[in-house]
């Protein structure tokens, strides 16, 4: 077959040219240290990456959440463990009290220690943290309890309610949840509600820990408000020993609900300590994954580089001795 | 019996003839670099003019030719050749064009190396989740409000990129099509050119050349089929005229015939597409016979989309006028237009999706959500479905003519007793995006709401009846919302009337950033085939090239060989030339002078 100058031009311009380009990428993935720059390059692996991108941007949005939850949690805890000492110092306060030997002055001055932790424990739970009150359930900007002389109030509803409409919202109030997405599949139901187990609550009322209403006996089952009643009572002459016994009874049963209120915002917190080393695993599995996808294994593409780069000088020197010779350079 | 000077012609041509070889050979040599040149030979016929019948003819008489004569120069060029090259620059151009409109759009599209859409909204939910825990702080807000404002930048950017490649391609197009005039035209005339040559008895090779490269740059850009047409000018010249057609999809379309060449046009519809079509004069009394004047009357214009099926043209028609999906039917080549429409249903359905989650709920005045609303004009009265709160069971209640009045809500969105409502009053509507020219929303006029903007309107934090300040229901709503699976159709086509002829088909069900994934991988794939495409026709393409220059083209070997061959032809032929020279000599000189 005959070969045309032409022809030998143009197949070695093809050549040299898909040579530097393959030198070209080579060079690219060594200085990007990435396995595609363009979608277009890997389209399958694109895709995958967008998602795991996506993941772990999700991800740090959960562990920031679950950080502001643990905040949340120590901050209730430590109320809740304020509450608890003082209900102690009450215990045997009314101990002290009910027992015949204290005089008329010393149940006075237990009755006006009784008062100030009243009004401590009020303090207590209207504690702030990062700008939101932590016992007023869904509510957050509101001062959850008031204290006007011997009523207390949750959110404007008096807590030793008669009415039963008020108790309904009492109690409606007392079962309020807010959510927080940490992650673990957060779904709404067809009425709009959050699933439970699908988002964490992070909402502890107040009301709920210290009680409302009043019980069959007629006493308060609100811890301040029946503290506050034990004061009065103490500081009357004689004072009802009975009435004393139904609230100190009714007083250990707020005291031990107390209790169990802060060992389950205990193993609620072992709870957050797992998911938080569930997610710092996922973090790294993500990153893992990513980097699997999205960059070349340094080795391999310094390899590959040299590779390239042999390949183009040996098509350069090939070139010189196509290009110089023809029959015209040996006649004579 | 020979003349006495016989001989000396027959050298004379010899050396003639040697010397025209090595003009032609030079002239091979010399344009060993020009573009398009087809290597030429001289053509050698033997002379002979002895030939014939004599009336006293003897057995001992030889007749011996007298010299060579050239015929003339021809090219070697193999038309077929032509034909399979040309084909395969069609779809090279045709499969290179669109690559380099892909490419264009890749650059858009493209979010691996930059933080474009996908990233932008994975921020708004960030900003969301932070909101979700600081509700009733409203700096979380803005900083909700700033994201999403970056984000429908950011679409109406990729919307404006669109567009100015649309209007780069249209341009690009006009240039495209002016250019193709010209090659028509510039053909027709060498065609005229050549005839003429012809005609007069130069067989024109270089202008064959040229025309040959024009043909082939023309094919670049359209399929066209050339024949060459035998057409006698008178008894002794037959001439060959080139015709060339236009190789559509119901058959061929002359486009250069004779003396007159068509010319392209293009113009926009009322959809926006682009349409072509070709203006020429009635060809069928055209001027195949010269000499013959023909009144030259236009015909109306052809439309062409259609019949152009391969080329650059049709890759910048297809890439402007198709939209894959969204044409209906099964229209499978997705061009710009399929990106603006993606761009566009992602931007509506953002909006309409963040718009219907921020609303608020009406309730009555116990708290109940109201759900439906039925009016009785002629039995005058209204008919309202209410939710019950506690038990979500649904009942109907009516309410007269005399409980109507004025619609009041309330701060807290409580209806008060006894309104009328309209139908889409159910819901306070609380818009966060909307356009920012009245028109329905698209990628380019997507905006943050004034509401928003200015403060006036937020995130809408929970929908609950009476839920206090710090509830974040619905902050979390919107969140799940943003990685929900949604639908997302083709709209529906219309008929003049308004109502609908063809209902939209779904082309995607995924999230927000799904859909765009989606869209930039469609064009990812279509970028990496047209490029592996484009690859296989290169490389026949060059095979075929490759096998035209290895016929037509110079080979510097082989000149050099005739160099030295035709040099000793001419020797030899000088040498006859003494010897003849040297023969006469001693006829002239050397006999009869014996006792001189």
């Amino acid at each position: 077959m005959r070969i045309s100058t032409n022809s030998i031009m143009r197949n070695y311009r093809g050549n040299l040219n898909k040579s530097a380009n393959q030198l070209n990428s080579a060079r690219e993935k060594v200085l990007t240290d990435r396995k595609f720059s363009k979608a277009s390059e890997d389209p399958a692996g694109a895709t995958k990456a967008f998602q795991l991108r996506r993941e772990y941007l999700q991800n740090e949005d959960y562990m920031d959440n679950i950080g502001e939850a643990q905040g949340q949690l120590s901050a209730t805890e430590s109320s809740l463990m304020q509450v608890n000492d003082m209900g102690k110092e009450i215990k045997s306060g009314i101990l002290r009290a009910v027992n015949g030997g204290t005089s008329t002055e010393g149940r006075v001055a237990i009755a006006q220690n009784f008062e100030a932790m009243a009004e401590s424990m009020v303090m207590s739970m209207n504690v702030k943290f990062a700008d939101k009150f932590l016992f007023g359930g869904a509510s957050t900007k509101e001062v959850p309890f008031k204290l006007e002389g011997d009523t207390l109030l949750y959110r404007g509803i008096d807590v030793n309610t008669t009415d039963p409409d008020k108790l309904s919202e009492l109690q409606a109030m007392s079962k309020e949840t807010n959510y927080m997405d940490l992650g673990f599949g957060m779904r709404k139901d067809a009425n709009g509600e959050i699933i439970k187990g699908t988002a964490q609550n992070t909402s502890n009322p107040g009301i709920a820990a210290l009680g409302f209403g009043t019980n069959d006996e007629g006493v308060s089952q609100n811890l301040v408000t029946l503290i506050l009643d034990m004061s009065k009572e103490l500081k009357k002459e004689p004072f009802d020993q009975d009435l004393m016994q139904k609230m100190s009874k009714q007083f250990d049963k707020n005291f031990n609900k107390n209790i169990d209120k802060v060992t389950e915002l205990g193993s609620v917190s072992k709870f957050l300590e797992n998911t938080e080393n569930r997610l710092l695993d996922s973090r790294l599995n993500l990153n893992e994954k990513m980097l699997k996808v999205e960059n070349v294994d340094k080795a391999e593409a310094i390899t590959q580089f040299s590779w390239a780069e042999y390949s183009y000088n040996a098509a350069l020197k090939v070139g010189n001795s196509i290009l110089s010779q023809s029959f015209i350079d040996f006649m004579r | 019996m020979r003349s006495t000077f016989a001989g000396f012609t027959t050298a004379q041509l010899a050396m003639r003839a040697s010397q025209k070889a090595l003009d032609v050979t030079g002239q091979n040599i010399a344009n060993v670099n020009t573009g398009g040149y087809t290597r030429q030979r001289l053509d050698l016929i033997s002379l002979n003019s002895s030939q014939g019948v004599n009336k006293y003819e003897s057995q001992f008489n030889v007749k011996v030719g007298s010299g060579v004569l050239t015929k003339g120069i021809s090219q070697i060029r193999d038309p077929f050749l032509d034909v399979r090259f040309r084909t395969e620059r069609a779809n090279v151009g045709a499969e290179d064009q669109k690559l380099g409109i892909l490419n264009d759009l890749e650059a858009i599209f493209d979010e691996v190396s930059k933080n474009g859409v996908q990233s932008q909204i994975s921020e708004i939910s960030s900003m969301l989740q932070k909101l979700s825990s600081e509700v009733g702080n409203d700096e979380f807000d803005s900083m909700v409000k700033s994201s999403a404002d970056v984000l429908t930048k950011m679409l109406n950017q990729y919307a404006t990129q669109l567009g100015g490649i649309r209007e780069e391609q249209e341009t690009n197009l006009n240039i495209d099509i002016t250019k193709v005039n010209d090659i028509m035209k510039n053909i027709q005339k060498l065609n005229e050119t050549i005839k003429t040559n012809n005609i007069h008895g130069s067989p024109a090779l270089e202008l064959q050349d040229q025309r040959n490269m024009l043909i082939d740059e023309l094919s670049a850009y359209v399929k066209i089929d050339v024949k060459y047409n035998q057409t006698k000018i008178s008894d002794a010249i037959t001439v060959e005229i080139p015709e060339i057609s236009l190789v559509g999809a119901g058959g061929k379309l002359p486009l250069i015939k004779g003396s007159f060449a068509a010319e392209f046009k293009i113009s926009k519809d009322a959809d926006g597409k682009v349409v072509a079509s070709i203006t020429r004069p009635d060809l069928s009394t055209d001027g195949a016979n010269p000499g013959d004047p023909k009144v030259i009357t236009p015909q109306a214009d052809i439309a062409v989309n259609d019949e152009i099926i391969s080329g650059a043209l049709k890759a910048t028609f297809d890439m402007l006028n198709k939209s894959g999906e969204f044409d209906g039917g099964s229209e499978t080549t997705r061009g710009i237009g399929y990106y603006e429409k993606s761009l566009n249903i992602l931007a509506s359905k953002l909006a309409e999706s963040f718009n219907k989650a921020n609303q608020e709920s009406v309730f009555d005045k116990d708290g109940n959500q109201i759900t439906g609303i039925v009016a009785d004009l002629a039995g005058d009265k209204v008919t309202v479905t209410v939710k019950n709160r506690n038990t979500g069971a649904e009942t109907s209640v009516e309410l007269t003519p005399a409980d109507a009045s004025v619609a009041k809500f309330d701060k807290t969105g409580k209806l008060l007793d006894g309104t009328t409502l309209a139908q889409d009053e159910l819901y306070i509507k609380k818009d966060l995006f909307t356009s920012n020219d009245g028109n329905p929303i698209t990628a380019k006029n997507l905006t943050i709401s004034e509401g928003w903007n200015s403060g006036e309107i937020g995130i809408t934090a929970s929908t609950k009846y009476g839920s206090p300040l710090g509830a974040n229901d619905n902050v979390l709503g919107i969140i799940s919302m943003i990685n929900e699976k949604q639908e997302y159709k083709t709209p529906d086509k219309l008929n003049p009337d308004g109502t609908v002829a063809a209902s939209g088909k779904k082309i995607f069900k995924g999230s927000f950033q799904e859909m765009f994934t989606n869209t930039g991988s469609v064009l990812a794939l279509d970028v990496k085939s047209t490029k592996s495409v484009l690859d296989n026709y290169v490389t026949v393409a060059n095979e075929i090239a490759n096998m035209r220059d290895n016929i037509s083209s110079v080979s510097l070997d082989e000149e050099g060989m005739n160099i030295l061959h035709y040099q000793k032809s001419y020797n030899a032929a000088a040498r006859l030339m003494t010897a003849l020279d040297e023969a006469i000599n001693t006829i002239i000189n050397s006999m009869g002078i014996v006792g001189r």
